[in-house]
């Protein structure tokens, strides 16, 4: 995992603490179509997310990195039996939708739906398969990534 | 700072156990379960069970509140079994709800703050719709960005399980396996929710077919769950028989210092072994076809058993969907990466297999009530250590180590607490 099992952050970690972003900072910084998320000042690593620490070191110290968007997806599935809010937009067991984990081309990995049209018969294997980040729609405080398929 | 792995202060031994009827039960609540449970303990204690000796309680479950609408239930429940005032905890840890209690229990056992402690697990599961249970359970998961993104808990394991598929070139119809061999198992389960191989559920469905059908439109077990109509997609590529039940159930074990445990049995299981350890979520999991907090708390566990994998007789592993077990077999070391899924192809974790694995049915025939499932994993292994499994006692005439593997969600918690029969 890249870090010891059941480490504790030193003292001078403690004292470089200077906040990270809220939750609410980073869905503004989603709200122009951008994908914003950061780097650790410590050894580099990129992510998403805005976690209290960095996920690689545990590091407390970032800056702010605009992702090119660009990405393949990991791994997918096509969901046909849902939650109500998924139901609600209109998905279920006649009209699945795929979820996936996209890998951007700058490493982090982002749960998105990837947008790939009607499934039509057994899916196609879309693991590797190019994509684009096409937006994020946020609702109820939370959201929902979207990429779209592309040409490679 | 590195924590080393310590024993445990004092030994602890578990001396009963004993589980509900697993099912649908629309005329019981979770408190009728956790009684039966508790029932089934009491008769279960070799030598005999004052019910006023136990000293606190440990109470495994997950969701009460969205599917009872009751909170609080440590000391409900304490108050439902007659053992007020003594101290009561609800252990909230998803699906490792029950591991976690157990865990709990032992440590309040080990440290010396109490000599005799009930873990219980229970939940009541089947008073909601699929589709509101599916809103429950995804709670577990990030909902700030898991859910959001439509990964319900079967679509998550479904990605794990397309990464598997991928990585080592495997069929989703090898996945097949698992249910057939945890129904099977489960066949010999009087107390399982599926209480029949998959075969007899194909042939219950012919015998109801109007009009009967002229030829059998299935040759085998593999044949009726790679059709649709019978087997249909929950997360492609998992079907219905790919994922646990719904389940409404209960289980319980009674934990005691090692010192006393001759006033129960002469037959007790000792447990050598507690680990548990958190996870990241799928999408930042380095590795998507395997659950770090599995290994993590193997390690800790077989640390302190002073035994590895290889010493294993027997297993119960968090089998909520078909490609969990393989994946569990090989975060536990039992096998190595990839080659899970050949060992069940091979029978190595059949009922006669050299590695058992889910003699009792698993989560997938058993069912699984989400926070009584890691008790009842525990007292499945009682059983089979102590050579009282009936039909499905594994034939090795050795059985002395046992393991539950447990997981919270996909992989936030894993749990691995390892038993021994001298």
């Amino acid at each position: 995992m890249g870090r010891e099992w059941y480490t504790f952050f030193s003292e001078s970690e403690m004292n470089d603490y200077q906040g990270t972003t809220t939750w609410s900072e980073f869905l503004q910084s989603l709200a122009n179509g951008q994908l914003w998320g950061r780097g650790c000042r410590a050894c580099g690593n990129l992510e998403i997310f805005p976690r209290s620490s960095c996920n690689s070191c545990s590091a407390q110290q970032f800056d702010p990195i605009l992702f090119t968007g660009k990405g393949r997806i990991d791994t997918f599935t096509y969901v046909f039996v849902t939650s109500k809010s998924m139901v609600s937009k209109g998905y279920g067991v006649g009209n699945p939708y795929c979820s996936g984990i996209v890998t951007l081309n700058e490493g982090p990995k982002i749960p998105a739906i990837i947008i790939t049209g009607k499934l039509e018969g057994t899916p196609n294997n879309l693991v590797g398969a190019p994509v684009i980040f096409e937006g994020c729609e946020i609702d109820n405080n939370s959201p929902t990534f979207k990429f779209r398929m592309i040409s490679s | 700072m590195t924590r080393k792995i310590k024993k445990l202060q004092r030994g602890v031994s578990i001396v009963g156990a004993g589980m509900s009827q697993f099912g649908s039960f629309k005329d019981l609540i979770g408190r009728d379960l956790l009684s039966e449970s508790f029932r089934d303990l009491i008769n279960s204690v070799d030598k005999g069970l004052n019910v006023l000796d136990i000293q606190s309680i440990y109470i495994g479950n997950f969701s009460t509140e969205m599917f009872e609408g009751q909170g609080h239930i440590g000391p409900i429940m304490a108050d439902w079994l007659g053992l007020t005032p003594r101290p009561a905890t609800r252990v909230e840890n998803a699906c490792a709800s029950g591991g976690s209690a157990l865990r709990e229990g032992i440590n309040a056992v080990a440290s010396g703050l109490y000599d005799i402690v009930l873990v219980g697990g229970v939940e009541k599961m089947s008073s909601l719709s699929t589709e509101e249970t599916t809103d429950v359970l995804a709670m577990a998961a990030d909902v700030l960005y898991e859910v959001p993104a439509g990964f319900t808990f079967p679509a998550i394991y479904a990605a794990i399980a397309v990464a598997y598929l991928n990585k080592y070139e495997v069929s989703p119809e090898e996945l097949f396996g698992v249910s057939i061999k945890n129904h099977r198992n489960g066949s010999l389960n009087p107390r399982a929710q599926f209480n029949s191989t998959i075969g007899e559920m194909m042939e219950r469905r012919v015998s109801r077919m109007v009009p009967p059908p002229i030829s059998n439109p299935w040759n085998d077990e593999k044949e009726f769950l790679n059709d649709l109509s019978v087997n249909p997609w929950v997360s492609w590529p998992l079907r219905l028989f790919d994922c646990a039940p719904i389940t409404d159930g209960s289980a319980c074990v009674l934990l005691v210092a090692d010192e006393l445990e001759n006033l129960f049995t002469d037959n007790p299981v000792r447990i050598i072994g507690t680990g548990q350890a958190t996870g990241p979520q799928l999408n930042s999991a380095p590795n998507p076809t395997s659950l770090s907090a599995a290994k993590f708390a193997s390690l800790e566990a077989y640390s302190m058993a002073g035994i590895g994998p290889d010493a294993i007789q027997i297993a119960e592993v968090h089998d909520c969907f078909s490609i969990a077990e393989i994946v569990a077999t090989e975060d536990l070391g039992f096998f190595r990466e990839g080659q899970g899924i050949e060992a069940l192809k091979e029978g190595r974790t059949s009922l006669q297999g050299d590695k058992p694995i889910n003699t009792s049915g698993g989560l997938k025939a058993k069912g699984h009530p989400v926070g009584a499932s890691g008790v009842a994993q525990v007292v499945e292994l009682y059983l089979q250590l102590r050579r009282q499994a009936g039909l499905r006692q594994v034939p090795n005439p050795n059985l002395e180590f046992g393991l539950a593997h447990n997981i919270g969600a996909a992989g936030g918690t894993g749990v691995v607490h390892i038993l021994q029969r001298e």
